[in-house]
């Protein structure tokens, strides 16, 4: 009698136990799962299926529609273009960065401000910086004292409606280039200081031991950081409106412009545009997952 | 409170850390779980105290078994080899912590964790914050800690391993004479075959998940039931000791040691792997057993 | 010898670019100040011709939202963080601490919002939000801002989870408190510096969303991005910079408070390197 009711309570504990970390993982798994029911509910209706309005058939025919858009190639060619280039730069700036920081030890009080400061402010408030700074009656323009150079500065710094986008990838750069730092600098400075002095030990030069051991070690975070800069910016609305041109214009914009049409079936449309938009980014997801698994397993092997 | 282990199971990520394994503590009494590292000793204290489910088996505290209750219902206070002081809170509201969680008054709390500070003498060492301790300190805050619980039984975790050599055996003795003082069932966790020895009334062996011998100190010594006991008594260190009309005794280990002269000794083992015990000045005779 | 040259050499290098980040940064800010005060500022000055508080009055008058639409925000920004870093703590101790089927799952769910632009979802979820009432609402904001934020939440909580693991609740347990004490008494308290970063970043990133915003709140919840944006995107420079300005104050506030809270919390010398 006793050994059963002893056996009892041990398999309730065991079943508790077993159960507990479901229930500590329920409120972000709720979160969660509101964030892909919506986007899997946005890629369902770039199929057709709305069943707010009755349509249940998967079709194609909106991504067709989507994908033989006369501007579509502009488009998404141009989202890419920004976002290739501005994560390029970031990546390429942020490690420089890290690396510099780590190098001349910076105090904390140097990396708040160069690296936390940037990170803080919103990337439409950038924008107008950059416009501040760089349009034709900006700052930059009025420094050029010559006023024939004035004129010409206020014809060719059209840096809001530029077709090169170069105002945009000034804002990306100042706002991510820090971001990728971040990421990469505390690894950075810890690997640098032991590892660092080990290789320096064995008789390795400072830009030996940097490339063959910090910049390796390092590679994992900057990667993911680069990932995510990558998807943000393509997927980023904000920024190309305040200092994109009319054309081309980018992929979110086109599916914010389409959604907003008052015929509710022109929301599939603008769907299949997002639904592109969020294939591109699952594809950057992927490789930022590769980057994760990457990095958990030298984490490992480092102890 | 007597505690009973009864076929205990513990099987995780498929390897068996703990197999069948069963003994008892009688009630007061100072129980060592010796063995390698990795035989699984620590899961076993862990399955004890509550903080780890066996896979079968039961655990019973005065014939009761507590299988169910989780660990902080079971009454009992665990010491771990790192201390695990808290560190927002300064020295006297660790020792108090557990009775605080009982419910205690402020005041009552604060005068008996400080009467508990001042048992392992650390007097006045309430307002203290834990970083200024050194490691030996800590650990007696931790033990402190655990006694203010007022447990039904002490689990002490390798509580010496972190600490220099020098230190131990002071340790050892304080943990020796609050045991005698409080009577609190005591099971403690060690690889030092010479702690078990010393400090226990009963000593079991464990070694890759099973018992391989449970018994007093004396006879694991004497008569070891397998090799891997014969063997973690052997290594070169000596124990020092008294002998005492005809008994060799070092804190709670004693043999007969016949013909041996009184006054300070040391147990040897032999390179024939039997035990000798040798007094110290003089004397000359020795008893080989 | 010539190493050291080399060394102090790229040292020189680090600072000058560390220096010209700064000079960035601060330049960048610093017109934005500078126009913020601006009354009349017209082409090719290089200075201001009249300074005023114009923008700064605009902003918080009645005309302009200013005022509700910053206490908005500012509520909006708490209640996010707050149910993000809950989310994310309780998300990371079942990550760390226990073995589980789907845990992987998991990880990579909490992380999507990272990835995916949340515009995609806000477009895709708003029909659900309309059936369940919560679109244009606060309450359907405050989610759309805990999901973008709980990214960062989980993420930084799990490492700080798995370095701390259950060592000290387990020394609670066994010494008899209970779950209730043990959390409030021992668990928090040790985990504060991470739950103060992960505030912190959540309210900030809550207070940085404008389209997200627009989006799930209609135009009707109007929080101080929203009240901010059309400034910028057209129209008085003065007056958006004024907004900017404050933005931007209200901003590295929380941040440095939640700083100096953090500094004062630190138990351990490690913790300071794990939350920068």
């Amino acid at each position: 009698m006793r050994a059963a009711s002893a056996e009892e309570g041990l398999r309730r504990r065991r079943r508790a136990v077993r159960l507990a970390p479901y229930a500590l993982a329920l409120p972000a798994a709720a979160l969660a799962a509101v964030f892909v029911y919506g986007v899997v509910v946005g890629v369902l209706q770039g199929f057709g299926i709305m069943p707010s309005l009755g349509m249940n058939a998967f079709t194609f025919d909106y991504y067709a529609q989507a994908l033989a858009r006369p501007d579509f190639t502009a488009s998404i060619g141009y989202s890419l273009y920004l976002s290739a280039v501005s994560s390029a730069i970031a990546l390429a700036g942020g490690v420089l960065l890290a690396w510099a920081l780590t190098t001349m030890r910076a105090r904390t009080a140097v990396r708040m401000a160069s690296l936390q400061v940037p990170i803080l402010t919103m990337h439409a408030l950038v924008a107008l910086a950059v416009a501040f700074l760089f349009s034709g009656s900006g700052l930059v323009s009025r420094l050029l004292a010559d006023p024939a150079a004035q004129s010409a500065a206020q014809s060719a710094f059209s840096v809001v409606g530029d077709p090169s986008g170069w105002g945009i990838v000034a804002v990306y750069a100042w706002k991510e280039i820090p971001y990728v730092a971040f990421c990469t600098v505390t690894i950075m400075m810890h690997v640098s200081g032991t590892l660092g002095e080990a290789a320096a030990m064995s008789g390795a030069s400072p830009a030996r031991s940097f490339f063959s051991v910090t910049l390796p070690l390092c590679a994992p975070a900057a990667v993911q950081a680069f990932v995510v800069v990558a998807a943000f910016s393509f997927g980023s609305y904000e920024v190309v409106y305040l200092l994109g041109p009319t054309y081309p214009k980018t992929l979110p914009v086109l599916a914010y412009m389409e959604f907003q049409d008052p015929d509710l079936v022109n929301r599939c449309y603008a769907m299949a545009l997002n639904g592109i938009t969020t294939g591109v980014c699952a594809l950057t997801a992927a490789v930022y997952f590769i980057a994760a698994r990457v990095q958990r397993r030298q984490e490992g092997s480092r102890g | 409170m007597k505690i009973e282990l009864d076929d205990i199971r513990v099987v995780r990520g498929g390897r068996t850390i703990i197999d069948g394994l069963g003994f008892t503590v009688p009630e007061g009494a100072f129980a060592s779980i010796l063995g390698p590292s990795g035989a699984g000793k620590s899961t076993l204290l862990g399955v004890v105290a509550g903080l780890l489910v066996q896979d079968s088996g039961s655990v019973r505290f005065d014939g009761q078994a507590v299988d169910a209750l989780p660990a902080h219902k079971r009454g009992v206070a665990m010491v771990f080899q790192d201390a695990r002081l808290f560190p927002h809170m300064s020295v006297g509201d660790n020792v108090a912590f557990p009775l605080k969680a009982r419910g205690v008054a402020k005041a009552a709390r604060r005068a008996e964790a400080a009467e508990w500070l001042a048992r392992v003498q650390l007097a006045g060492f309430a307002d203290r914050r834990v970083q200024e301790l050194s490691g030996g300190q800590k650990q007696r805050v931790a033990l402190a800690r655990a006694l203010a619980a007022h447990p039904r039984a002490l689990l002490l975790d390798e509580p010496f391993s972190g600490l220099d050599e020098a230190l131990r055996d002071a340790m050892r003795q304080l943990v020796r004479s609050l045991h005698e003082q409080t009577g609190v069932t005591t099971l403690m966790v060690t690889h030092d075959a010479m702690e078990a020895l010393v400090m226990s009334d009963t000593v079991a062996y464990v070694h890759e998940g099973g018992l391989a011998q449970v018994g007093a100190p004396v006879d694991l010594l004497l008569h070891p039931a397998a090799p891997c006991v014969a063997e973690s008594f052997g290594g070169a260190r000596a124990l020092e000791g008294t002998v005492r009309a005809g008994a060799f005794s070092r804190g709670s280990l004693q043999m007969p040691a016949p013909g041996v002269a009184d006054g300070p000794a040391v147990l040897v083992r032999t390179a024939a792997g039997s035990v000798a015990v040798h007094a110290v000045e003089g004397g000359g005779a020795h008893a080989a057993l | 010898m010539a190493r050291r040259k080399g060394r102090g050499a790229s040292r020189a290098a680090a600072c000058v670019l560390v220096a010209v980040q700064l000079a960035i940064v601060v330049v960048t800010l610093g017109v934005m100040a500078v126009w913020s005060f601006a009354d009349a500022w017209p082409w090719p000055q290089l200075a201001p011709q009249a300074w005023s508080l114009r923008g700064y009055a605009i902003v918080f008058s009645g005309s302009s939202d200013g005022w509700p639409s910053l206490a908005l925000s500012v509520g909006i920004g708490a209640a996010s963080s707050l149910v993000a870093t809950v989310a994310g703590a309780m998300g990371a101790r079942a990550v760390c601490c226990h073995e589980w089927r789907g845990k992987g799952v998991f990880r990579l769910a909490t992380m999507l919002p990272f990835l995916i632009p949340g515009t995609v979802f806000a477009m895709g979820v708003q029909v659900a939000f309309i059936r369940m009432g919560l679109a244009r609402t606060v309450p359907g904001v405050v989610l759309a801002h805990a999901i973008v934020a709980l990214p960062y939440a989980s993420a930084l909580m799990i490492d700080v989870v798995r370095a701390r693991g259950t060592r000290l609740d387990d020394a609670a347990r066994l010494l008899g408190a209970g779950r209730v004490a043990t959390l409030f008494q021992v668990s928090i308290p040790s985990l504060a510096p991470g739950l103060l970063s992960a505030l912190s970043m959540g309210f900030i990133i809550s207070c940085s969303q404008y389209f997200l915003t627009l989006l799930v709140g209609g135009g009707k919840v109007r929080t101080f991005a929203l009240a901010m944006f059309p400034y910028v995107a057209g129209g008085d420079r003065t007056i958006a910079a004024a907004y900017g300005v404050i933005f931007m104050v209200v901003t590295l506030a929380v941040f440095c408070v939640f700083r100096l809270l953090l500094r004062r919390l630190s138990w351990n010398a490690d913790d300071a390197v794990l939350y920068e």
